[in-house]
């Protein structure tokens, strides 16, 4: 495959490129040739992955708080480390592995509403009485004591001074976004458990949903020096082009590093990967400075959550037996307005991602140029994306017998949106990092070196360039992998004789979870005649004795479910699949993108836990298994 | 002043006269009890000064922005953008706050505030954020904090770390295969390029046990643990299949000294404190009312 060289050289540099955001480009410019002897010497490709919630809401968000939930963030950060919390509704409840980075993502309108009563009252603890008194309980002993006599009679007599704290320096009366901080900082630790500083910027216009979290790379130095955007105006905007200044401010200020993760497109009636910018007069189509900064801004998007699965839709994609998975098209975010099938393109990754390639042609940039994460936007302070210890997207739905059987929402004639039954019990994301810290895990997620699972931790390998099927035999993939190509999140140039890529794809199952069913790649393009968006499943690898049918369709895996345990066996699927997979169909003047799916062998849902734990007995259709998967950040190929 | 809170009935110990010397003492050099009473003190505060700061406009028809009020909507402005507000900006503030408050003082004139859940919850929610940054703000002695990392030793320890290296047999290796494996190791061929390919790793660094069950399977560490160091031992099962192990290295759990994790035994401490200070602050107000739960009484037969 010499006739390859010269591209792969270019794959080489992209590839280290795209490494250079984590070391100093001085440090990784020769990281591929003149290697040191030792294999392992200098290596400057991530070869750990890690996994963790972008997305988590505890009491401090007005809508979590106010339905009862009593998790703060430091519950929630001793959670997600492992330790066993008592939950919102009393019950025990642990992980079975703790995750390895997380943020809490509290709504930033509201977020300081606690505290502005305080910060409302800035002169409190100037007076003699008041200082007296903190000395005092600072010495502890005799004087506390007199002190607390004192107090208590002052306070009796109604002589209490006003002023019994608030001086300068003291972190007690913090404003909710330095208390976040500190937190984050309290329960960081490096190589073990990585924290961020992030918010939720949640932009509601009309119902449709086009939040979106923040995550700042810095420690409190750079983070306390601004406060959260917010979307109420005058003080904040829905606008998400209000937003990006705001993170370039944060950028030019501090000097530090910030990305934005949206979510939820399934729930925003065609806004979220709009063609047109719905926020400008007359709605005009979207222009290029836009289409630039959502692709600097926006690196990932969650793909899949608590509140539905946002790969594809059924409608947009019926060839895909896949694409009807965990969905959630009822309407916009309020059920204000139902949905229609004009919206769906505008509604999911897949057809955003087609809606990139086609702005591309049009603009000279891809405005929808994102990668996977996926997270739970759990309102409980906890994330339970195990079927078996799911715990609920509000504090109302962690484990009852009822919890399955509500109406989550209504339209407003009164008919349902959805049921309860639906939420999804998933995601996490998984990035390709070094090692477990701040600047390692948000460097990964800003060159799209991750993957979104609905839950299982499974191990995902994606890269594109030039490979053999040699390479399958060999221990070292992944040099080979970052050697011969780029990781997923990558960009492949045009090879210069108009040779089809390889993909190099694996994937080893969750220790702890099911077998894999098999791994697809998925692609998308623009039809060079028709200028059509084009998509298309590759089932690549699977487990057991199985091949396509005459149609070209992989039969399915079976199941072992036995729903009256529940349990499942990992008697078919394999442990770990891979190939190297060339595209049959490759046009070299077409812009394309690539990602991979890999789908788990059926497993219990947590309904069918439910239904056994409590005996709650499920409304007809209602879901009892489940296929969890991992999607990978595409690898993009630009002519 | 507020009657209501002239009723309040503090914490025993200021009445020394009740309770013994040595006793009150205890109880109040616990730090938790300090920030009780700071607490209430705190919240006294808020119920008897505030108002009375707020009462300078006592007619609700008359809205008086003051210039505190603006220089706080101009503060919040330069938290968010880092630059003060232009003057058309601080007139949009004003202006959005104003009619905020007009709606406010409506809602409130119309008691839309009862009966609300959400309401209720956030009013909670400030009185718990009130106690608990008190006692977050607490500087205790360090002989305090080193008597509490003693009593609560294992919370701190750093836990064990392994690392071995592996050669993975697969599933159902025969017999014949990991004798082969077996003589090769032997031999001192390179572990990495033996056994069954795979994509499981050959090997770790040091890594504890949540680390090398996340990657292995549960139990994985604790059959490795014990194993001799330096040598080729198994097979040893994952959740993947056998494989061979040699212990490269073994670390014990260690408690680090109490310089190296002051910080954390500080925030834990404190943790700890807010919360035993939040049960004393509610048993204390809860005392200070008359609970008539009529309910149990109509369901004298105990259910549940």
């Amino acid at each position: 495959m010499n006739t390859l060289s010269i591209a792969s050289t270019i794959f080489v540099f992209a590839a280290t490129a795209a490494l250079c955001q984590e070391t100093p480009p001085n440090a990784t410019a020769n990281v591929l040739k003149g290697r040191p002897y030792s294999p392992y010497a200098d290596r400057a490709y991530p070869e750990r992955v890690y996994f963790g919630d972008t997305h988590v809401h505890t009491s401090l968000s007005a809508d979590a708080g106010g339905g009862g939930t009593r998790l703060m963030p430091r519950d929630a950060y001793r959670f997600a480390r492992g330790e066993q919390v008592i939950s919102n509704t009393g019950q025990p409840v642990k992980l079975e592995r703790p995750f390895d980075f997380y943020m809490i993502t509290d709504h930033s309108d509201g977020m300081g509403a606690i505290t502005d009563i305080i910060s409302g009252a800035p002169n409190i603890m100037a007076d003699e009485q008041g200082r007296s008194f903190h000395e005092a309980f600072n010495q502890g002993g005799e004087a506390a004591l007199r002190a607390a006599q004192e107090m208590t009679a002052s306070f009796a007599q109604g002589t209490l001074s006003p002023a019994l704290n608030y001086q300068p320096g003291n972190e007690a009366y913090e404003r909710v976004w330095d208390n976040l901080v500190t937190i984050a900082e309290e329960y960081y630790r490096p190589g073990v458990f990585t924290t961020f500083a992030a918010y939720e910027w949640t932009s509601l216009v009309s119902g449709n949903n086009l939040h979106r979290n923040v995550i700042l790379r810095d420690g409190p130095d750079k983070t306390r020096q601004l406060v959260p955007y917010t979307t109420t105006p005058p003080m904040g905007s829905p606008n998400p082009r209000d937003l990006y200044t705001w993170l370039q401010t944060y950028e030019d200020t501090t000097g530090g590093d910030a990305l934005a993760i949206a979510h939820n497109g399934n729930l925003s009636n065609g806004w979220m990967f709009s063609l047109v910018d719905d926020f400008a007069e007359g709605t005009p189509p979207l222009d290029r400075e836009y289409a630039e900064l959502r692709q600097k801004w926006e690196p990932l998007y969650e793909w899949t959550q608590y509140k539905g699965d946002g790969e594809a839709h059924p409608f947009l994609s019926p060839d895909d037996t896949f694409a009807d998975f965990e969905t959630w098209d009822y309407g916009n975010l309020d059920s204000s307005e139902r949905k229609t099938k004009e919206m769906l393109p505008g509604d999911y990754a897949r057809s955003g991602l087609l809606r990139g390639l086609a702005l591309e042609a049009e603009l000279g940039v891809n405005p929808y140029k994102f990668g996977a994460s996926a997270a739970t936007d759990t309102h409980t302070g906890l994330t339970t994306v195990a079927e078996d210890n799911f715990f609920g997207k509000f504090t109302a739905y962690e484990p009852n017998p009822e919890r399955a059987v509500h109406v989550g929402r209504r339209f407003p004639d009164g008919e349902a949106a959805y049921y309860s039954s639906q939420y999804n019990a998933a995601g996490l994301t998984a990035v390709w990092a070094r090692e477990n810290t701040r600047e390692s895990i948000f460097d990964a997620m800003e060159r799209r070196e991750a993957y979104g699972t609905t839950g299982p931790r499974m191990t995902v390998r994606f890269f594109g360039g030039d490979y053999d099927r040699d390479a399958l035999a060999r221990r070292d993939l992944a040099r080979i992998g970052y050697s011969g190509g780029v990781p997923m999140g990558g960009d492949l140039a045009a090879p210069p004789d108009g040779d089809a890529p390889d993909f190099l794809v694996y994937s080893l199952r969750d220790p702890n979870g099911a077998n894999l069913d098999r791994i697809q790649i998925i692609k998308g393009w623009i039809d060079g005649e028709s200028g059509e968006a084009m998509e298309m499943v590759y089932d690549v690898a699977w487990g057991g004795d199985r091949s396509p049918d005459a149609a070209g369709k992989l039969p399915p895996v079976g199941s072992t479910v036995d729903l009256s345990i529940p349990s499942w066996t990992n008697s078919i699927g394999a442990p770990e699949l891979g190939t190297v997979w060339t595209d049959p169909d490759f046009d070299p003047s077409e812009l394309a993108f690539y990602y991979a799916r890999v789908i788990e062998i059926p497993t219990p849902r947590w309904t069918a836990y439910d239904a056994v734990k409590f005996g709650t007995e499920m409304p007809e259709g209602t879901l009892m298994t489940t296929q969890e998967r991992a999607y990978t950040s595409p690898i993009w190929y630009t002519p | 002043m507020n009657a209501h809170w002239q009723t309040t009935n503090l914490p025993r110990p200021s009445d020394p006269s009740s309770v013994g010397p040595s006793l009150i003492r205890r109880i109040v050099t616990e730090p938790f009890f300090h920030f009780a009473i700071l607490s209430i003190a705190i919240f006294g505060w808020f119920t008897l000064a505030q108002p009375g700061e707020w009462s300078a406009d006592p007619d609700p028809r008359v809205i008086i922005i003051d210039q505190r009020q603006v220089d706080f909507l101009a503060g919040q402005f330069e938290d968010t953008w880092r630059r003060p507000p232009t003057a058309e900006e601080l007139a949009n503030l004003k202006e959005d706050w104003l009619n905020r408050e007009v709606l406010y003082r409506e809602a409130l004139a119309m008691g839309l505030d009862g009966n609300d859940e959400i309401i209720r919850n956030r009013l909670v929610q400030k009185m718990n954020f009130l106690l608990t940054s008190e006692a977050g703000a607490a500087r205790p002695e360090d002989e305090v904090l080193q008597t509490y990392l003693s009593e609560n030793a294992e919370t701190f320890t750093t836990p064990a770390r392994i690392a071995a290296s592996l050669v993975y047999l697969g599933q159902n290796p025969s017999d014949r295969f990991l004798e082969q494996t077996r003589t090769r190791l032997a031999a001192g061929e390179d572990h990495r390029q033996l056994g069954q390919a795979s994509l499981l790793p050959t090997g770790f660094d040091l890594s504890a046990r949540t680390s090398v069950d996340s990657n292995f399977g549960t139990s994985f560490f604790d059959q490795l643990q014990p194993l001799p160091l330096g040598e080729w031992s198994g097979p040893v099962q994952s959740s993947f299949g056998l494989h061979m192990v040699r212990l490269d290295n073994r670390w014990d759990a260690v408690l680090p000294p109490f310089g190296a994790i002051r910080d954390r035994v500080l925030a834990d401490w404190r943790e700890k404190q807010a919360e035993r200070a939040t049960e004393v602050f509610i048993e204390n107000l809860r005392s200070t009312y008359v609970i008539e739960d009529l309910g149990e009484a109509d369901h004298s037969a105990g259910e549940s």
